[in-house]
């Protein structure tokens, strides 16, 4: 995996994009996470290979696509050549067999470790709309914007990233969203191996909560069940009450699995938190600190609404 | 981490009743066993539970066991030839001997492992509720007398001290025996102390932890929260019955205390319910947990079970431990200049 300096990277993002289109950029993932905690701090960087860029709001999402992909394939960004879906599809293509829009940027070997590319997703459509394609017709054919159904969490109320005019997910939200995608530990593993180990998808995901919470450092988590039931009720307002009740499943199975959480903390270790690493131990009671702070206040919020 | 939960009536099997669940794993106490037949039949209670589905387990967890251990062994291996196998690797028997960390069955997950104090000091607190020795008595009748001493609220009847203590007529009478030789008697048979009784104030602070039923929780995090945050939360809490005690209190009563930052937090939980402490701490901090023998505890919690507390709430609030236990605190904590330092401020500087 890559080691990038997320405020590199994020400015090299950012210059890349047409002025017209940063307003709908929100940057989410480890990048935005290692933005957001490393930002003041040149020396740490974030193991990632993919800067995930979801473009919102849903109706601007197709027109800000073509524009920004326009612009970086004309100035010579190249395209990923991997998995199932390689060549741009034409009109008769199911959407979901349309390959995703992964650009390289110019001059860089991709095969190299320290090579990074950008995705873009959008937010869902409505609160209804679960993981769905989105056709994205470019003059080299049709491409496809992948969603999911807890996007809409991830880019609630974006921060600025500086004076870039671009935005990035807030790390609380990319928390909840995490949450609320794995309310159990499903047995899917990732389709590449996470620093040489078979690693779950939800434990991934699930670690990314326990890196965040960490790096977050706070007194108090209590403050960010208030921001997640805004945004639960906003982006789900007639489920929003069943997502909070359910918000928590996925981590306390995490914490009460030995392996699980082993798994997790190898992530963390080798992810977010590689630049500082720590016990087992200490992820596992910042895991409780989300719990205990964050997870149950919001599901006492929800219990007093019903 | 799953919410423990004391004292669960099961639906399956019907009218079970756990003594307490986590997630899918139900925990069945025994204190101080001595009977197989109980053994055997909470064994089978545990495997009837799992049983039921394949992701539940059972813990059985022998508190001070009257049993040897060849005996257990045999039980356990007894269990082993009669319990389908499926069912049987999702039991666990986990030993508990008083002050030494639990022999626990490496099947246990973490998150049971971190449970175990809490399920044992719950069913502790239900199998015999704490009827003080003598020597206990003697120590809780001695607090109060410190405290009115230390106040100069002035010498105390024994119906007063029995209000003040919970004890009868002659236990009361039979500490006071003792204390004698720093007594004085006044002509109505009130009491009250005349001088600090050295010894038996050590003997207590050495029996400190016992008396009060202490209970430590160590912070694994590595990002400890400070007392000072813990104590805004347990503000926040409103609860009369929780008092600081230790370094803040003795700040309290004695501001200009020679100690610089605060190392560890103290409360006094009057009457606590069994797992009450666990769940207060989860309020203060989610990440602490009981601290295992040797240690390091960042948070110490004791109980007071006479019927006066002698809190003293502050304008903002708060609520303090009386002068005794924070002194208790200090000696506990090894500070033992500030203990002394403590003493001479709350000493009266004259007595009849």
């Amino acid at each position: 995996m890559s080691q990038i300096s997320p405020s590199k990277v994020l400015a090299e993002v950012a210059a890349a994009v047409p002025p017209a289109c940063r307003e709908n950029v929100v940057i989410i993932g480890s990048l935005a996470a290692g933005y957001h905690f490393f930002q003041n701090d040149e020396s740490k960087a974030v193991r990632t290979k993919d800067v995930d860029c979801v473009l919102e709001p849903f109706h601007a999402a197709v027109g800000a696509g073509q524009t920004i992909t326009r612009q970086l394939l004309d100035a010579g960004w190249q395209r990923m050549l991997t998995g199932a879906h390689q060549n741009p599809g034409d009109a008769r293509t199911p959407v979901d067999e349309l390959p995703a829009v992964r650009l390289y940027p110019p001059g860089v070997d991709t095969a190299s470790e320290e090579a990074w590319f950008i995705e873009l997703l959008t937010v869902p459509e409505s609160a209804e709309v679960g993981n769905k394609w989105t056709r994205l017709p470019l003059a080299e054919g049709h491409f496809g914007l992948p969603t999911f159904r807890f996007l809409a969490i991830t880019a609630f109320d974006p921060l600025p990233a500086g004076n870039l005019d671009i935005r990035y997910a807030r790390p609380e939200m990319m928390a909840l969203a995490n949450l609320l995608e794995h309310p159990e530990i499903k047995p899917e593993t990732m389709s590449s191996m996470f620093a040489g180990r078979s690693i779950k998808r939800s434990n991934k995901d699930l670690g990314r909560v326990l890196a965040i919470a960490t790096l977050a450092d706070l007194d108090d988590y209590r403050p960010w069940a208030k921001s997640w039931l805004e945004a639960l009720q906003t982006c789900f307002p007639s489920e929003w009450l069943q997502l909070a009740l359910r918000a928590g499943a996925g981590l306390r199975a995490l914490l009460g699995s030995g392996n699980d959480f082993e798994e997790a903390y190898h992530t963390c270790m080798n992810g977010l938190l590689a630049s500082q690493p720590l016990p087992l131990e200490a992820l596992r009671a910042a895991g409780n600190r989300v719990l205990g702070d964050a997870v149950e206040t919001l599901e006492d919020f929800a219990n007093e609404s019903r | 981490m799953s919410a423990l939960r004391f004292d669960v009536l099961l639906d399956d099997p019907p009218g079970f009743r756990a003594d307490a669940v986590l997630g899918d794993s139900i925990f069945e106490v025994l204190i101080e066993p001595r009977d197989l037949r109980r053994l055997r039949a909470s064994l089978l209670d545990i495997a009837r539970f799992s049983a039921g589905k394949p992701e539940r387990r059972g813990i059985l967890v022998l508190a001070d066991p009257q049993i040897s251990e060849p005996r257990l062994s045999d039980e356990w291996t007894g269990a082993r030839a009669v319990i389908r196998p499926e069912v049987f690797k999702r039991l666990a028997m986990v030993v508990c001997h008083d002050g030494k960390p639990p022999q626990t069955d490496e099947s246990l997950t973490p998150e049971e492992r971190d449970h175990i104090a809490a399920v044992v000091e719950h069913e502790r607190g239900h199998a015999v509720h704490k009827v003080g020795g003598r020597s206990e008595a003697f120590f809780d009748i001695l607090r109060p007398l410190l405290i009115a001493w230390f106040r100069g609220s002035g010498p105390l009847t024994s119906k007063e001290l029995s209000a003040q203590t919970g004890f009868s007529y002659p236990t009361i009478s039979n500490a006071l025996r003792e204390l004698e030789p720093y007594l004085v008697r006044h002509s109505d048979r009130r009491v009250e102390l005349r001088a600090f009784p050295k010894d038996a104030w050590f003997r207590l602070v050495a029996q400190a932890e016992n008396v009060r039923s202490t209970m430590a929780f160590a912070d694994p995090s590595m990002r400890p929260r400070s007392p000072e945050v813990l104590l805004q939360r347990l503000r926040e809490l409103k609860r009369s019955d929780i008092a600081v005690g230790g370094v803040l209190g003795a700040r309290h009563y004695l501001p200009g205390l020679d100690l610089i930052g605060t190392p560890r937090l103290d409360l006094v939980v009057h009457n606590p319910r069994p797992g009450g402490s666990h769940e207060l701490l989860r309020k203060l901090d989610p990440a602490l947990k009981p601290a295992k023998r040797g240690e390091p505890a960042r948070v110490f919690v004791h109980s007071l079970s006479r019927p006066v507390t002698f809190f003293q709430k502050s304008d903002d609030g708060m609520v303090w431990a009386d002068e005794v236990e924070c002194l208790l605190d200090l000696h506990e904590a090894r500070l033992e200049s500030q203990a002394l330092e403590f003493l001479e401020r709350l000493t009266p500087r004259s007595k009849p």
